[in-house]
């Protein structure tokens, strides 16, 4: 009778585990993805500097984190969707970062050539 | 009746619960920058992040009408991403595609100045080259005219200052006390205007007498032959604005009046082809040496008034030739 019980219930944790772990796996992809990007964000020099590329690392590293500890938890579906969160805000801190360098550089250019353009004016009309 | 009222109820309960319910806040942020997004002036340089973010914005909206509003807000927050990384692509490339422009505009143009300094250049060494030949063809021309004149008789050839003179004696030029050329005279001067008609060079012809006469006579005749020596060589074809005259009387002598040898090189006329229009007669020609005066010093201008019954008018004792 004994052993009856105890094959019962281990069946009966097997197969609550199996069930738990077909709802949702561990979204190891998703932190990987989270942690590269977020690591690509804090390598853009710019990204530290421009306001909303700033804005977006920082709840990028927050959610990443938050991410962790819900995987910690065992939520793993919660944690797949915030970390998905983290590396979309990490993405646009690159790309926002990104951007703004590519216009302060487009601006001096510019810059440069009106410059040089004012000079070529002076000394070209002989 | 109290089962109508709460039938009612119900289904107005019903229909609240299943009617469009008002989406998550950040499914409109997604749907406002996604406007933004394809707004955006760069928006067909990134056209590929343009087209994600619709997609993403469209699995966000099938969320929220099939109810799951979790998945709808997670996937809006999502799409809101992909509008602003759309947004950030196109802002970047979109300097990019002005920074090229400009570096292009600016090579054309440096280009184009380019083109147009080296054409400038040409035509300046093409006008330098005309001048230059211009001015060989004068420096010819002037050798071959000095060469000229200087073999025609009786002309004494002498570089000074001024240029080069060329000294007549008066007395094979006028006869004694008179300015009208003699015919003798009026054959060599026009051998010199042949020569020098096509020599650019301004001339000045300068009277000179001995010191025979008074200073106020002799002014007036140096003057004379000068003018007659000029009108002879613009009738021979030399350009009236060319040739300038002035007559010096005898306060240059080149010998001693003393002797009748040294009066006679002293009346004389002098051709200046001068090196530059206008170098004038300002200063005396070079003197082989100042001849001892003795019946008075030669005048210097302002003409000092003489005594009159010194001598007559002209040269008196100037011997025909």
């Amino acid at each position: 009778m004994k052993t009856k019980m105890f094959v019962l219930g281990a069946l009966a944790l097997v197969g609550c585990l199996v069930g738990c772990g077909a709802a949702t796996p561990v979204p190891a992809d998703k932190l990987a993805r989270a942690q590269e990007t977020v690591r690509i964000a804090e390598a853009a020099p710019t990204a530290m500097v421009d306001p909303k590329a700033a804005q977006h690392l920082q709840l990028a590293k927050e959610q990443l984190q938050h991410g962790k500890k819900l995987m910690i938890d065992g939520d793993n579906d919660e944690a797949k969707w915030v970390l998905m969160r983290a590396q979309a805000d990490g993405e646009v801190a690159v790309y926002q970062a990104q951007a703004q360098a590519a216009k302060a550089d487009a601006q001096a250019t510019l810059d440069a050539i009106k410059q040089a353009m004012s000079m070529m004016k002076e000394g070209g009309g002989s | 009746m109290k089962r109508t009222l709460v039938a009612f109820a119900g289904l107005a309960t019903f229909a609240i619960g299943c009617g469009p319910s008002r989406p998550p806040n950040q499914l409109v942020d997604a749907r406002v920058a996604y406007q933004q997004a394809i707004a955006n002036p760069g928006a067909p340089l990134a056209s590929n992040d343009v087209f994600e973010a619709r997609q993403s914005l469209e699995e966000a909206e099938k969320a929220f009408q099939e109810g799951d509003k979790d998945k709808a807000k997670n996937l809006a927050y999502l799409a809101h991403r992909k509008a602003l990384v759309a947004q950030s692509k196109a802002d970047a490339l979109r300097a990019t595609e002005t920074k090229r422009v400009a570096i292009a505009e600016f090579q054309r143009a440096r280009e184009a100045q380019a083109t147009a300094t080296r054409a400038e250049l040409e035509r300046a060494k093409g006008a330098l080259t005309i001048a230059q030949q211009e001015a060989e063809a004068q420096r010819q021309a002037r050798t071959a005219a000095e060469a000229k004149v200087t073999q025609i008789e009786g002309i004494q050839a002498q570089q000074s200052e001024r240029g080069l003179v060329l000294t007549l004696s008066g007395s094979i030029l006028f006869p004694s006390g008179k300015s009208e050329l003699l015919p003798s005279a009026k054959e060599r001067l026009t051998e010199v205007a042949k020569a020098l008609k096509d020599d650019n060079r301004s001339l000045l012809v300068v009277g000179h007498t001995d010191a025979q006469g008074s200073d106020a006579a002799n002014e007036k005749l140096s003057e004379d032959r000068a003018k007659a020596v000029r009108v002879f060589l613009i009738s021979q074809g030399i350009e009236d604005q060319r040739v300038r005259s002035e007559g010096m009387g005898e306060s240059q002598p080149v010998a001693d009046n003393a002797s009748a040898e040294g009066r006679a090189n002293n009346r004389r006329v002098e051709i200046v082809l001068e090196k530059s229009p206008g170098s004038g007669h300002t200063e005396a020609p070079p003197k082989a040496e100042q001849p001892e005066k003795k019946a008075k010093e030669p005048a210097k201008k302002p003409l000092i008034k003489k005594d009159q019954k010194a001598a007559p008018k002209g040269e008196p004792k100037e011997p025909p030739k």
